[in-house]
């Protein structure tokens, strides 16, 4: 082949260097050491040191003329009224937060408007189920259809909140407002993602007291706290994507209760706790070395974890009914589709129990606004 | 692979590849990308189904070490290969994960305009983008339909090549300038593929004049991956998505 000797002149410089792969020698996951309770001490915080080098390197990756637009955005923000829909948001508006408006918000394609669709079906019975989907798709239909429906409808040990979707139907005019009202630069001024806009947890490999990062997408212009958003999220996200032991699924973390309710498995209490305890020492960290003390972001931040959380349940039910879930299986080769649901499941759970943990920040600062 | 005698030129040029069955079209084309020169190169390699590790993979057939990965939670298959030396990770892929792959020399094209120091910080920890592998495996059913519409797409690029005044094609500039064209050439055994400005040639022929090769730039490539991703999404096809495992500015540090 004589193009060999062409790639080899232009790969050389790579393969002689063939040790230094991305990782280290043994490369594993963030969320991998979240998962296995090593994710504490001296190794958190070293990973979270590394992470703020990477988000100064990106501050400083913007140009000057890409920066700034806070003044554009609160006016718009003005305008908004309660006819306004979130098709109507503009795309400056939209990348203020993170994009998560149209994706989530859009009457007709917005995220949770199809989840309540597959709510619907999977209510009136019209989607087909194998056995093993039958229990998750029940509870999905409860979970996101049923109006009025309470958590602990479903979950033994759940609060008699309402099931967040309901809650969550026109709260991106509170995200938007909130995100707006930050004073600091930190907060407000754009960062160039350098395609990081997936940078949680499950993307990065983490050794040797060095961070790498894959997985990245399109580069793009956003504000630091909605840039946050995967990084955050994936701290309760990650329980979501433990493989099983074959590879071949992912941990199921729930379990029936004798009273034929679902409860997280004693070992998910575990890892639930320990995430809480990890994500509590980043936020801190956050608020105080990045964004300066401003303390409002806080709850900004929270809420677009949750926001993300449902939006990534959401995610799974479309990944769910892409691969052929829902419909007769005719020659589809994917078997095993269910540990979508019961992703989408522990989304759902995980993004109440954050909504629950943290509603007096949420709750302090939506107060506060209506006072003004 | 059907030996064809065709001469350059001929009217049945497109025709002649078109008739080819699919079992006998086992060339795909690797668009590859080189970061430290910016430029891109094309190549026709034997085509190889890794059926162990998804039906529908197809990769060069050079490709070694290969084995799946663990991890991530989007459902996309990533898996393990060495090409030409190089340990890739490869993704099979639809639109959506070509963007994504390809994300990855957008944003090292972009370094090369922001803060240096900074710039350094990020190429230090992130992949780069190696190339994506095109089977006419990957073209499914529609595999006679590959080199029409691919075709379109390279004619839709080289329009857009020749309408801007910036973009010339690395290498190629003067020789081609003086018949006011412009020419790519991939050349594998029998098998040519040559692309020029406002027209595309593809035809199996003889090479006796030995095989030819020509590269393009980051702004030309991108167009090409652009336009191959509007077929993705209206096909729903997936291809191979290479992405390099080092950091290679960090290792020459």
């Amino acid at each position: 082949m004589k193009y060999v000797g062409l790639y080899s002149d232009t790969f050389c410089l790579v393969g002689r260097c063939s040790q230094s792969t991305i990782g280290g020698q043994k490369p594993r996951t963030a969320s991998s050491l979240l998962i296995s309770g090593e994710l504490v001490g001296d190794t958190l915080h070293a990973l979270i040191d590394q992470f703020f080098d990477v988000l100064r390197a990106l501050q400083e990756l913007a140009l000057p003329c890409e920066k700034n637009d806070i003044e554009t955005v609160r006016k718009e923000i003005d305008q908004i009224t309660d006819k306004t829909t979130a098709a109507d948001v503009s795309p400056l508006l939209d990348s203020f937060v993170g994009k998560a408006i149209r994706k989530n918000w859009h009457p007709i394609r917005g995220r949770l408007h199809i989840v309540r669709e597959i709510g619907f079906a999977l209510n009136e019975g019209s989607l087909v189920l194998t056995p093993k989907e039958e229990l998750p798709g029940k509870i999905l239909s409860v979970l996101v259809w049923k109006v009025r429906a309470r958590m602990s409808d479903i979950f033994a040990t759940a609060s008699v909140e309402e099931t967040l979707i309901f809650r969550m139907r026109n709260s991106w005019r509170g995200i938007l407002r909130h995100a707006a009202s930050l004073e600091g630069e930190a907060c407000t001024h754009r960062i160039w993602t350098c395609g990081l806009t997936d940078a949680g947890l499950h993307n990065m490999f983490f050794s040797d007291g060095r961070l790498w990062l894959f997985d990245l997408g399109e580069p793009s212009l956003q504000p630091l706290p909605a840039f946050l958003t995967k990084f955050l999220m994936s701290f309760f996200h990650a329980l979501g994507m433990e493989e099983t032991s074959d590879g071949k699924s992912w941990v199921n973390r729930f379990v029936e209760s004798t009273c034929h309710k679902l409860e997280i498995t004693d070992a998910t209490k575990v890892k639930l706790s320990s995430a809480y305890e990890a994500f509590d020492v980043a936020l801190d960290r956050l608020v105080v070395e990045i964004f300066e003390g401003e303390e409002a972001v806080r709850g900004l931040l929270v809420k677009y974890v949750i926001v993300q959380l449902m939006s990534d349940a959401a995610f799974c039910l479309k990944r769910w009914q892409t691969k052929g879930g829902g419909s007769k299986s005719y020659d589809n080769h994917h078997t095993g589709l269910e540990k979508w649901l019961w992703r989408a499941i522990w989304d759902m759970y995980v993004a109440t129990d954050v909504s629950h943990t943290y509603s007096e920040i949420c709750l302090e600062r939506e107060t506060s606004e209506r006072d003004q | 692979m059907t030996k064809h005698n065709r001469p350059p030129g001929s009217q049945n040029e497109f025709q002649t590849l078109l008739e080819a069955p699919i079992d006998e079209v086992e060339y795909g084309l690797w668009i590859a990308w080189n970061g430290r020169t910016g430029t891109a190169s094309f190549e026709l390699l034997p085509d190889k189904n890794l059926a162990n590790l998804h039906r529908n993979i197809h990769t060069p057939a050079c490709i070694g070490e290969t084995r799946l990965l663990k991890g991530g939670g989007s459902g996309t298959t990533v898996f393990a290969g060495e090409l030409f030396s190089e340990k890739l990770v490869w993704k099979h892929g639809g639109q959506k994960d070509t963007g994504e792959v390809f994300a990855l020399a957008e944003i090292e094209h972009e370094l090369l305009r922001r803060s240096a120091k900074a710039a350094d910080e990020l190429r230090s920890r992130i992949p780069c983008f190696r190339g994506v592998y095109l089977s006419p495996h990957h073209f499914r059913v529609r595999s006679q339909e590959l080199w029409t519409i691919l075709r379109q797409a390279i004619l839709k690029w080289a329009k857009d090549e020749a309408d801007s005044p910036h973009n010339s094609l690395h290498g190629s500039d003067h020789s081609l300038n003086k018949r006011n064209s412009r020419q790519i050439s991939l050349c594998k055994g029998q098998t040519r593929v040559d692309v020029h400005t406002g027209s595309v040639r593809v035809f199996l022929e003889d090479c006796d004049s030995g095989p030819e090769q020509r590269v393009c730039g980051y702004d030309t490539l991108k167009v090409l991956v652009s336009c191959l991703r509007e077929l993705q999404a209206k096909h729903f096809w997936k291809f191979s998505l290479a992405q390099v495992r080092y950091a290679f500015f960090s290792i020459e540090k």
